[in-house]
């Protein structure tokens, strides 16, 4: 199976924004190449990206974080093709599709903090169309949502965050928050609890299916 | 003699190992930072024998934290001639970070791929042979806790040929750049070069080498928005990401329950952590009252009877007696006492439960000027105030390592247990032994608001990884038990049979009559006790446990409640508790926190026993 192919059809199943999508209507999402379509599946659940059961097949923890991760990609090449380049939208979405997958987190990251420094408001105001979500701190976040890291205030002070891996574009989980701000968070498979004043300072996006 | 060290992450079985090759018996826990000093041991395999080193568990050796430094200089300054990196299988990528960074050093090393076990029951199968591709040196896959492959370390620290690592991590070219200029311009290493970016003082490393770098961090700095230690933070973690992806594959498996749903709410998280603590002393109280009825029971029959009633010489009689007592005291009251709580704190340690109880108690801690992990000291402060005093290592700032230190020296260790069960829920009742409880925890509660207020210095919030959900293995927990038991049988025994029979020859010539003639009036004043009873307290100093002991020795009896009243008894115990800690928790309190503070601490403790055990004597009285 090709790589590519199995980035789509995760970020596909992301994209529905429902819990479980029947394989059959999966070949109507994923444009382009439907060749060993069932495979790419059979593929990705056995790596641990999808699970499988009758009612279809849904994402795991691992694989929302991989569809996350590409949907994010997409989002920002897009932007860049538009806004900087000032393609047309289609065919930016159709090109960013080709791109997403052979870019690095690095360099998306790079390129969303130049997107922002550039044109900050007008930015803000594609947020729909990028599924960019506003950037705030940890402590306002639900329990349960998978997050993407933005920025560490303060770092100096907590400098133990960035040897755990929370670091700007990590995916983390935040698997429990208490009433007064303490939270846990699971990063690279380990679970970290946090002091509120510390999980204020981590600034994240939400990336969760609406 | 070759020299071996291990590194790696907190809680991935470094000590473990160690305890398996060396035969010896440091700590091994399940929460991060149990280890704190450095300990060294002798391998004998086959004819030879090497040296191996458990250092503290460490995210990282740029750290800034008292360990990462320690292991830091350890590595670069010290004589090692292998480093055996110890990474968690089931947590492979964030353990690589680590890894990485030892393989900058290009010291000889090894991998040691440990918690095989827990790797696959999570599902993940790591190519070894790729990673060892990768890094250029051996892998070795073990479980600790099965003694698996463990041989094999041995094995290979003994061999001819020990590899170096030769992986590159790719850093940003900026980096890279200002690296190399560095290396050139100073005649350093790449990994020296790498620690002055990141601002890391190192001895190697001159005022001027440092002054340097910092001015091209800004640079740098400037240039990215983002200093230099997270560009390199952030190119680490990548490549660690990348090496994990090419070496694991994913099986599925079946999920397992997950205990944390209850475990870190609020609701029932908090009601069962309450619940523990006050079933751990409950149990304590009632087996270990059982214990001790049975034991002392069977002594008097058996020994202290057929041995009064020999009718030696009243010399021989008073001495034989003496040692009776003591043994009867030491082995009677104190042991199944001690014993059991050990026990329970052992299992309390290995099941993982101390994280997420540290995790609940983070706002509560804060009222004490502490953080959740304050609260792993104040619990292992139930067993013995020594190790709990030394555990405040893990603790980030000196700030809280004083309040902790305090705070860990007023709450009752196992030996003053020994004194409330002993004395008070056995001759007055539990309610009674509570309430101590409830004393002493109204006034360490106040103490740290207190101290919250006054003791300068930053305050850091909790950062803490939560430990793996295990079943505590019997045969570890009844080994570091009958460890920390060990220490009371070889210790306290010898001291208490040795006061034992002084006080028993004073007594026959007179000389305790004397004293207690003169402390009498005194201690009758003041906290309504005999002079004996007083001498007693005194005893408690040496151990706590001790003041107890040599309450029965001296009224020659083990049946207090013939000697004292209730309320004697309870004032007698109050006191015991909060007055003075023993003279090995005030060596160890002036060793970690300074002679200043622990002199401070040994004349408040004193001050605030006896004024409460007088005021206490004056409400009796008044009643
Ligand atoms: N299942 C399993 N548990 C293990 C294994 N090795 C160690 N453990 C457990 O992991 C916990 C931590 O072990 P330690 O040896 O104290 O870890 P450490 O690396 O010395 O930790 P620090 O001193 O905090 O740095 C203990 O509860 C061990 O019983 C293993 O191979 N498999
Ligand atoms: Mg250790």
């Amino acid at each position: 199976m090709t790589f590519e192919l199995s980035e789509d059809i995760l970020e596909a199943i992301l994209n529905t924004g429902k819990e479980t999508v029947k394989v059959s209507s999966l070949g109507n999402l994923v444009s382009g190449d439907t060749d060993g379509f069932g495979k790419a599946v059979t593929c990705l659940v056995e790596k641990g990206y999808l699970n499988e059961s009758v009612a279809g097949v849904s994402l795991t923890e691992k694989g929302a974080k991989k569809a996350a991760q590409v949907a994010r990609k997409h989002a920002v090449l897009t932007s860049f093709l538009t806004e900087v380049l000032g393609n047309e939208p289609d065919n930016a979405s159709k090109e960013a599709c080709l791109m997403e997958h052979t870019i690095s987190s690095e360099t998306i990251e790079k390129l969303d903090t130049f997107l922002e420094e550039r044109n900050p408001t007008e930015h803000e105001g594609h947020a729909e169309l990028t599924k960019r979500s506003p950037i705030i701190s940890l402590s306002e976040c639900p329990e349960g949502s998978l997050l993407h890291v933005s920025m560490i205030k303060c770092f100096a002070k907590h400098s133990r965050l960035i040897d755990l891996g929370v670091i700007p574009g990590e995916l983390i989980t935040l698997r429990r928050k208490l009433a007064n701000n303490a939270v846990v968070i699971t990063v690279k498979g380990c679970d970290i609890a946090l002091s509120p004043e510390v999980a204020e300072n981590i600034m994240v996006e939400r990336c969760n299916p609406r | 003699m070759k020299k071996a060290v291990l590194i790696g992450n907190p809680s991935v079985g470094k000590s473990l190992i160690f305890n398996n090759l060396t035969g010896l018996g440091v700590e091994v826990s399940n929460y991060p930072g149990t280890t704190v000093g450095i300990m060294s041991g002798i391998v004998r395999y086959g004819e030879a024998e090497f040296s191996i080193t458990d250092l503290p568990g460490i995210y990282s050796i740029s750290g800034k934290s008292d360990e990462e430094r320690l292991v830091r200089e350890y590595l670069v300054t010290g004589d090692s001639d292998l480093i055996v990196a110890v990474l968690d299988a089931k947590h492979l990528e964030r353990n690589l970070y680590l890894l990485l960074q030892i393989a900058e050093l290009r010291k000889p090393s090894v991998i040691v791929l440990n918690m095989m076990d827990d790797a696959k029951s999570a599902g993940k199968i790591i190519d070894s042979a790729a990673l060892s591709v990768k890094f250029g040196v051996p892998v070795i896959e073990t479980i600790a806790t099965e003694g698996k492959n463990l041989e094999k370390i041995a094995e290979y620290v003994l061999g001819d040929n020990l590899s170096i690592p030769k992986i590159i991590p790719r850093y940003d070219h900026h980096i890279e750049a200002a690296a190399k200029s560095l290396q050139k311009y100073h005649n350093i290493s790449e990994a020296e070069a790498l620690f002055a970016l990141e601002n890391v003082t190192l001895s190697t490393l001159s005022p001027d080498i440092m002054e340097s770098a910092l001015v091209i961090a800004a640079e740098i700095e400037k240039r990215h928005m983002m200093s230099p230690q997270q560009i390199i933070g952030a190119n680490r973690h990548n490549t660690a990401k990348s090496i994990t992806d090419d070496v694991t594959s994913i099986a599925p498996v079946r999920k397992r329950r997950n205990l944390d749903s209850l475990l870190t709410k609020s609701f029932p998280g908090i009601p069962i952590l309450i619940l523990t603590m006050i079933g751990i002393l409950a149990v304590v109280f009632v087996v270990g009252g059982f214990l001790e009825e049975t034991i002392i029971g069977l002594m008097t029959t058996y020994i202290s009877e057929p041995f009064h009633a020999l009718g030696l010489a009243s010399l021989p009689d008073t001495v034989g007696g003496a040692v009776i007592l003591a043994l009867m005291s030491g082995l009677g009251i104190a042991f199944p006492y001690v014993f059991l709580f050990y026990l329970f704190i052992s299992i309390l340690e290995d099941t993982g439960y101390l994280t997420r109880a540290a995790f609940l108690a983070d706002r509560g801690m804060h009222h004490l000027g502490l953080h959740g992990q304050g609260l792993i000291p104040l619990v292992l402060s139930f067993g013995c105030s020594v190790p709990a005093i030394m555990s405040t290592r893990l603790l980030p700032t000196r700030r809280e390592r004083i309040i902790a230190s305090v705070l860990v020296t007023m709450l009752p260790c196992s030996a003053r247990t020994v004194v409330i069960s002993g004395i008070v829920a056995s001759f007055i009742g539990f309610g009674a032994a509570f309430s101590i409880y409830g004393i002493v925890f109204m006034l360490v509660f106040a103490l740290g608001v207190v101290l919250s207020k006054i003791t300068p210095g930053e305050q850091y919030g909790m950062i803490l990884e939560m430990s793996e959900l295990r079943k505590p293995i019997p045969k570890y927990v009844f080994r570091k038990a009958w460890m920390r038991v060990k220490e009371f049988l070889y210790i306290a025994m010898p001291l208490l049979l040795i006061s034992s029979v002084i006080l028993g020859l004073f007594e026959y010539f007179g000389l305790v009559t004397m004293f207690e003639s003169f402390i009498d009036p005194i201690s009758y004043a003041v906290l309504g006790l005999p002079g004996f009873a007083f001498t007693a307290l005194l005893f408690g100093i040496l151990r706590k446990e001790m003041a107890f002991e040599t309450l029965a020795i001296m009224g020659g009896t083990t049946d207090l409640a013939a000697i004292l009243s209730s309320g004697q008894l309870y004032i007698f115990a109050l006191v015991c508790v909060l007055f003075v800690p023993c003279i090995s928790t005030v060596a160890v309190l002036m060793k970690e926190i300074g002679v200043k503070p622990a002199a401070l601490i040994t004349v408040f403790t004193l001050t605030l026993g006896i004024s409460l055990g007088a005021l206490l004597n004056i409400i009796f009285m008044i009643v």
